[in-house]
């Protein structure tokens, strides 16, 4: 059975490409946002036509939106003929042109008339054709931009220089042409054939702008006839003409600021709230004649009024004139606080006397120059300040008799020793600040009867030494005394004059390790060195070998007591088995 | 009449013609599907399969084409200095395809599934 091979040469191919944005269906929500894009020249196809359908630049709208009818394949043939006879075409192909050219005659005749010499413009009612003129047949006009053809821009000699230009499309792609009128053509700038009448006058008017006149109609009052006059103010400010129309007259304003500067005394007395209104600003709208606290440039509004004429009435009610300035002497107010102040009364004139008795007794003790006074009299304020001194926390909170206990305890002063000391400090220079309190930050002195212990409960657990409790299974044993020395009778160390020597070790365990001659004489020999160092290797080898074997030893001993250690954690008894899990 | 043509069964091209007539001519359609990346690749693959196996039409493939591997091996060092190091690039291109026996109403449709970006779809159309 032979298998049908797959015929690319007789083929179509198409490439699913994304829909143009020029496409008619790309705002329709129904159609796919793929379409088929036909291409020419793939490879194992004819080449010849590929290259003529490239020139011809068949237009992708053709074939972008597929119809519902099932005769596309067609179209597309006859599409693709259409091109081949436009590219190849020569009279045939001018033949198209002059019978599309003729429906713009009349337009033309209008504007050859003012310059003269503009030919016929292509009908842009087939962008295949019109493209495909471009290249195959180039205008001939007179203009000087003319002389160069084409988008390369080859001088016009006759000489077709396109033929060496490699075609587009090398690697699969098809050149196609743009859409009429869609967007900018760069080749309407040199050609003006292609352009329709308005394009051809804006770009005359743009060239030769004295030839035309300015505008002189007015054509925007004519649209704006019919309708009513606009405010220039709402127009260009937009609506925001305030609601109220009782704005502040700027005329009143003035006629006020007029007035106030000529009685200028009027202001200064402080009357009232009529004084106050006639001083006021004036207002066209019935509002506080106190005037408003807000700016005068703020809109007014229902709230802002309320706002003022809240504000006025707690003026008049809580503040009055009565109101102001200090209370008088029958104001039942002042009696109120007065007393409340008699009940500390006592206690701030204890509390100012204590502070005139610290300061002379500081200064006593500063003038004596006595650094231990000076020192006993801050550690005994020291102490009644200490939290842990008991006289403190015993007494009463009430700060009065706290005060009075202080100042009872003074410490007294000897009057002869003080004097005696004055005498002394006399002649020598008056203590530094270093000397008279410097001595306290260095020494800690510690009162035993405050300090209990320096250590700290978290490492130091102090805990009670117990004897075990006697028994009658378990009598305390009595300690031999020897009468005559007064020392335990056990006790032999005194008499043997070391502290018990140690067992001796049986001779079988004994080691005598040979003695070795490790220097060498004058006039050895060979063979005196030679058993020499042999016999140093082999002590040497001796002391390797007890070395490892204590190793050894001493590892199994380890063995041993960690095994008695894990025995004895799990608190089992000796004798008992044990299996390993 | 050319919905009601395409929803006959297309087990036989050629029979399909007879029933028919013109307008339900069979065409052998091969999708190339190329892409760098297999996944995205696959996912297109498995869609159009299915679309086709659920419109009863008969298809081919996917026919997975060796993979094409563009390998560039460039210094890393911008200049001449240094340990010689070399980086190695390389871009592989999957090619797949896929052989429907269909009439031309199809072949739209396929525009209407979900194409996954960086798959490169290409349809060739052949009489039978």
């Amino acid at each position: 059975m032979v298998k049908k091979k797959f015929d690319k040469k007789n083929a179509l191919h198409f490439q699913v490409v994304h829909r143009s944005q020029h496409d008619a269906l790309i705002d329709d929500p129904h159609a796919s946002k793929f379409v088929l894009k036909h291409i020419t020249n793939k490879p194992g196809t004819d080449g010849a036509a590929d290259e003529s359908l490239q020139r011809a630049h068949i237009p992708s709208e053709a074939l972008s939106s597929l119809r519902q009818d099932d005769e596309w394949e067609d179209e597309v043939q006859e599409l693709e003929a259409t091109a081949r006879r436009l590219a190849l075409g020569g009279e045939e192909a001018a033949d198209e042109w002059e019978d599309i050219d003729d429906d713009d005659d009349d337009e033309d005749e209008e504007l050859e008339g003012d310059e003269g010499g503009l030919e016929e413009p292509a009908s842009p009612a087939q962008p295949a054709a019109a493209a495909a003129a471009a290249v195959a047949a180039p205008p001939s006009t007179d203009e000087p931009e003319a002389e160069l053809v084409g988008e390369c821009y080859f001088p016009k000699d006759g000489y077709d220089y396109n033929q060496h230009l490699k075609p587009i499309g090398g690697a699969g792609g098809v050149y196609v042409a743009s859409l009429e009128g869609s967007h900018y053509d760069p080749r309407y700038d040199r050609n003006p054939q292609l352009m329709n009448k308005d394009e051809r006058e804006v770009q005359r008017a743009l060239e030769e702008p004295e030839v035309f006149d300015d505008i002189t109609d007015d054509f925007f009052d004519q649209l704006a006839h019919d309708q009513p006059e606009v405010d220039e103010s709402d127009l260009l400010w937009g609506g925001w003409a305030p609601k109220k129309t009782g704005r502040p007259d700027l005329e009143a304003y003035l006629q006020w600021k007029g007035l106030m500067d000529g009685t200028h005394g009027a202001q200064d007395g402080r009357g009232g709230p009529a004084a106050a209104a006639a001083s006021a600003p004036p207002h066209t709208d019935g509002r506080s004649e106190t005037g408003s606290m807000m700016s005068g440039t703020t809109r007014r509004n229902r709230v802002v009024d309320g706002l003022d004429e809240r504000f006025d009435k707690i003026m008049e009610e809580e503040y009055n004139e009565d109101e102001i300035g200090e209370l008088d002497e029958d104001d039942a107010r002042l009696h109120e606080a007065r007393g409340r102040i008699e009940q500390y009364d006592d206690l701030l004139d204890e509390f100012l006397d204590k502070q005139k008795k610290e300061k002379t007794r500081v200064d006593a003790a500063a003038a004596a120059g006595a650094a231990a006074q000076a020192t006993t009299v801050l550690n005994t304020g020291k102490s009644d300040q200490d939290p842990g001194h008991e006289s403190d926390s015993s007494e009463d909170d009430d700060a009065s008799s706290s005060l009075s206990d202080e100042s009872g305890e003074d410490v007294p002063l000897d009057k002869e020793r003080v004097l005696a000391r004055a005498e002394e400090m006399e002649l020598q220079p008056p203590p530094t600040y270093d000397e008279v309190f410097g001595e306290q930050v260095e020494k800690e002195q510690w009162d035993c009867e405050t300090i209990l212990s320096t250590k700290s409960n978290l490492y130091n657990h102090p805990y009670k030494i117990s004897k075990a409790a006697a028994t009658a299974a378990n009598p305390p044993k009595k300690i031999p005394i020897d009468t005559r020395r007064d020392l335990p009778a056990d006790y032999t160390g005194a008499s043997s004059g070391s502290r018990g020597a140690p067992p001796p070790i049986p001779e079988g365990d004994l080691l005598q390790l040979p003695e070795v001659n490790t220097t060498r004489r004058k006039g050895e020999t060979a063979e005196e060195r030679r058993e020499r160092k042999k016999a140093v290797k082999d002590a040497k080898k001796l002391v390797r070998t007890m070395k490892k074997e204590n190793q050894v030893l001493l590892k199994e001993a380890k063995k041993e007591v960690a095994v008695k250690k894990q025995a004895g954690r799990y608190d089992v008894p000796e004798g008992v088995r044990r299996f390993r899990l | 009449m050319a919905t009601a043509t395409a929803m006959k069964p297309v087990a036989a091209g050629k029979a399909g013609m007879g029933e028919g007539g013109d307008e339900t001519r069979m065409h052998k359609i091969r999708i190339t599907l190329t892409s760098k990346n297999v996944k995205s690749l696959e996912k297109v693959c498995s869609d159009l399969i299915s679309g086709a196996k659920e419109k009863n039409l008969q298809v081919k493939g996917p026919v997975r084409l060796p993979t094409k591997t563009l390998r560039i091996t460039t210094r890393k060092s911008p200049c001449g200095e240094g340990t010689n190091t070399w980086d190695r690039f390389e871009m592989r291109i999957h090619k797949r395809l896929i052989d429907l026996h269909s009439p031309s109403d199809v072949v739209k449709q396929i525009t209407s599934i979900s194409i996954e970006p960086g798959v490169e779809v290409e349809v060739t159309i052949a009489d039978v």
